[in-house]
């Protein structure tokens, strides 16, 4: 298992040298000059020299990332050319707005995916399951933006229950402002439980153990929650793991729609603006996340499971 | 069990809820209907969903009413409050404009665009044109309550002239030194006559600051700025908001009415629609022509138009063959239906123009300087006695993310297909547009997505255009034109703005002619607010001090 656990961070190390690396070069290749876009039409070619020498970015690329990897290391991840502002600073003013969203937007994906992942498989391949099917496609199909607009019309502005956009103050008001942003991340998620969790329920449900709890006589609930769900979650658990770039990335049109003052809004005026320290910065602390929230799931997974971890014999 | 009620929300939902709760239906039944219904309702909602308007009408006829905190929705928020240096362009400078003030201001009323007093009470010119004497407004006090000093005034206008510390410095060309007569009085020096320099004096960039405070706080000044303008800053929530409440020591009796004003920042147009047609916001800016129809259509709201130097500028590259034959140019002109395009894209609220520049003080009126209008045989007959009667092809580069102009390019497509130029489409983001047009990397190309004068008179965009050294390559146009250029230069510089008034036209005539730009269409600022909102007036250039918006009770 020691050896399992020092190989895995091994290559979490590389993958996240790798994400350093792409979201450097990336963000470096693309054209656009963040110094000609602050300083705009009346900029003379001197002036944006001058002005990107003094900010270090007329230095051999190579120099640049090795600097942008002292600064990750050190986490002092320097100073935003747009903002004018420490990134770190930056990130801490706008982390709690994205942590909120996306863990609100985890929760209503559970809550709605959960019951409709059971229903579809308790009645597998009738018109109901079919209709889960259809349902979660549907969701799934829905741009954020689009659903996320349409809830604010509905809901917002329609019936008045909810703002239309903004980041409320205190907890009530964060809960009712993030409602309709983290219902439209949740339906985009949706699909991925409800499928990973349905088919994880079939193949339990279908196992010897299950048939002879029913043969016990347990109730179907008794056997549903004790028996079969504990032991089909795992896979939906690794899923959520992994989507988390996903909604990462939903929060980044999000925030725009709902004018959510996140990290999402910041990457994308960081990109528009070609400031590429904070891109950088961004960019490399989403992966970071998605890289260790794998390491963690495949770690727990090799804690309970041992037939996942090098060398284990399948039974 | 009786029908739904069908007239409530979620009249259906609810009541199928109770059929299956009747029914024995398990809770995980319940949630999974209730779910179904959510997304069933988001499928069909654009199909249901109608424009309301049931709040009463309030009219802003009578006295302006003082008090009241309004919100408004604004495309960009500050990122700094260094009005020296901004970053972010007018969601800088809008918001510079409600702590600062200059000398002289563009005429708040918008009504005219000349520059009126605002630090300065009252100033004079040399005869010769080489210097200004500038008279501080007796009793002005910054919000901070410490009265403005001939001192704050050399100081500011020193870090105007300061290339290391404004941004905008080459808009200082022409000035030379600032000295203080007495405490309220200040001369300005010339290098030479300039008279475009005190319009440059009247914007962002030469706002006057407290020298004492600049220099004990240095960069810490502009988290917590103050200035003489309508308002002082009370909170700011970088990225998401910023409040002002009313500057007690302003210098206008009675003025702002408003407590507060707060911007609040929402990038999407669609939001800051929601935002206003909802009351969280009571006015937005940046209103698309798009929405034009749903804000016309709205009884809450109204939308508001203002003429302002902002303008559809296409540029053609002057390092490409084809674009250096007056006659293919002349040709892409009259290809160009003007009509159709202001009708279609632009719902019909934009000017054709007779410049190919923004619309500018000086301007002769069509019957002096003619549009080109749309005559497609014109421009056949142009194509054929140019080098390329056949035509030729090229790519177009147009700013992505922009209803508008993804309509335009496809219009102008079609137009110039017909005279043989046929238009290969690229959207390209603002960031990458940019670069490719400063690099040259370009046939034709829409450099700036919102295009706009920082000024009211033409020198700024004149001289740009026409300086073809330093790098600047003629605003990346490579156009050469020295005897249009010289004509600027000796405009630039003329001291009597009357001579200035015959001069204008004489280059405006001469640079239509040569059309080394397309000015596609004059177009206004759009914003939208609701009725209540009184006296929303915006100075010449488009920013909004709010010093005269009320709300009617």
């Amino acid at each position: 298992m020691g050896a399992y656990v020092v190989r895995r961070i091994g290559i979490s190390v590389v993958q996240l040298l790798g994400v350093a690396f792409f979201a450097f070069m990336l963000i470096h290749f693309v054209p656009g000059n963040p110094i000609a876009n602050m300083l705009g039409p009346r900029a003379t070619p001197r002036e944006i020299d001058l002005v990107s020498a003094r900010l270090g970015l007329t230095k051999p690329l190579p120099q640049q990332f090795w600097l942008f990897l002292v600064h990750l290391v050190t986490f002092h991840f320097g100073q935003s050319i747009t903002f004018g502002q420490s990134i770190s600073s930056l990130i801490t003013q706008r982390v709690v707005p994205s942590i909120a969203l996306i863990s609100y937007g985890t929760i209503v994906a559970i809550v709605l995916g959960v019951p409709l992942a059971v229903i579809a498989a308790l009645k597998a391949e009738t018109a109901t399951d079919h209709a889960v099917r259809v349902f979660t496609s549907v969701s799934f199909a829905m741009p954020t933006f689009w659903s996320g607009l349409i809830l604010a019309i509905i809901f917002g502005l329609k019936l008045g229950w909810l703002p239309v956009s903004g980041y409320g103050a205190g907890f009530g008001g964060i809960v009712r402002s993030l409602t309709l942003p983290a219902i439209a991340l949740g339906l985009s998620l949706l699909a991925v439980i409800v499928r990973t969790l349905r088919s994880s329920l079939r193949h339990t449900m279908a196992l010897e153990y299950v048939e002879a709890a029913r043969a016990r006589g347990f109730t179907t609930r008794r056997v549903l929650i004790r028996h079969v769900f504990r032991n089909a979650v795992m896979p939906t658990v690794t899923v959520l793991a992994v989507s988390v770039g996903f909604l990462i990335g939903g929060t980044v049109v999000l925030e725009q729609v709902f004018q959510i003052p996140g990290l999402g809004t910041l990457l994308f005026q960081a990109v528009e603006q070609r400031d590429y320290p904070l891109v950088e910065t961004l960019a490399v602390l989403a992966g970071s996340l998605v890289v260790l929230l794998n390491l963690g799931t495949d770690l727990l997974q090799a804690t309970v499971d041992p037939r996942v971890r090098p060398g284990a014999k399948s039974v | 069990m009786g029908a739904p009620d069908l007239s409530k929300p979620g009249g259906v939902v609810v009541s199928k809820v109770k059929q299956l709760r009747e029914r024995g239906g398990s809770r995980l039944a319940v949630c999974a209907l209730l779910a179904t219904s959510l997304v069933a309702t988001l499928a069909i909602a654009p199909l249901v969903v109608m424009s309301s308007a049931t709040a009463s009408q309030l009219t802003c006829s009578g006295a302006p009413l003082k008090g009241g905190n309004l919100v408004y929705a604004r495309q960009a928020g500050p990122v700094t409050l260094n009005p020296f240096f901004p970053t972010n362009g007018n969601g800088d400078i809008f918001a510079d404009t409600l702590l600062y003030q200059g000398l002289v201001m563009p005429d708040p009323t918008g009504k005219t665009q000349n520059i009126v007093p605002a630090v300065a009470s009252s100033w004079s010119e040399a005869a010769n044109g080489m210097s200004y004497t500038f008279h501080i407004r007796p009793g002005i006090k910054f919000s901070n309550g410490t009265p403005v000093t001939a001192a704050d005034v050399v100081f500011s206008l020193d870090y105007f002239a300061n290339p290391k510390l404004d941004e905008t410095a080459v808009l200082s060309g022409g000035f030379k030194s600032a000295t203080a007569v007495n405490s309220s009085t200040v001369l300005m020096t010339l290098t030479a006559p300039t008279p475009g320099l005190i319009y440059n004096m009247s914007i962002f960039d030469a706002f006057i600051v407290p020298k004492a405070l600049v220099t004990k706080e240095g960069t810490k000044f502009w988290n917590n700025p103050v200035g003489t303008g309508p308002f002082k800053l009370s909170k700011w929530v970088r990225g998401s908001s910023i409040t002002f409440v009313r500057n007690p020591n302003y210098w206008q009796p009675g003025l702002p009415y408003l407590n507060s004003v707060t911007y609040q920042y929402a990038l999407n147009d669609n939001t800051r629609l929601l935002d206003v047609e909802n009351n969280q916001a009571q006015m937005a800016d940046g209103i698309a022509f798009n929405q034009v129809a749903t804000v016309k259509g709205n009884s809450n709201l109204t939308l508001q138009s203002v003429k302002i130097p902002y303008w559809v500028g296409l540029w053609m590259n002057f390092k490409r063959k084809p674009f250096q034959n007056l006659d293919v140019r002349k040709a892409l002109e009259y290809a160009i239906n003007r009509p159709l395009i202001n009708k279609t894209v632009f719902d019909g609220l934009g000017t054709i123009p007779n410049s190919v520049l923004p619309q500018l003080k000086f301007d002769a009126s069509n019957s002096v300087v003619k549009p080109y209008s749309y005559d497609l045989s014109l421009a056949k007959s142009y194509m054929a006695k140019s080098d390329y009667p056949k035509g030729f092809t090229i790519t177009m580069q147009y700013p992505s993310g922009y209803v508008e102009y993804t309509n335009l390019v496809l219009i102008l497509q079609a137009e110039w297909a017909s005279i043989g130029v046929h238009v290969k489409l690229q959207a390209e983001d603002q960031a990458t547009e940019t670069a490719l047009y400063m690099k040259g990397q370009y046939d034709m190309t829409f450099p700036y997505a919102e295009f706009t004068s920082d000024v009211t008179v033409p020198e700024e965009y004149a001289t740009f255009v026409t300086t073809y050294g330093g790098g600047g390559y003629s605003f990346y146009s490579w156009w050469n034109d020295p005897a249009i250029a010289k004509m600027v230069t000796t405009f630039d510089h003329t001291a009597s703005e009357a001579t200035q008034v015959i001069q204008w036209p004489k280059i405006q005539a001469a640079m239509q002619d040569q059309t080394p730009f397309i000015n596609v269409m004059d177009l206004p600022f759009l914003n939208a607010h609701r009725d209540n909102v009184c006296g929303t007036v915006l100075d010449p250039l488009g920013a909004d001090s709010l010093q005269y918006t009320w709300i009617a009770k």
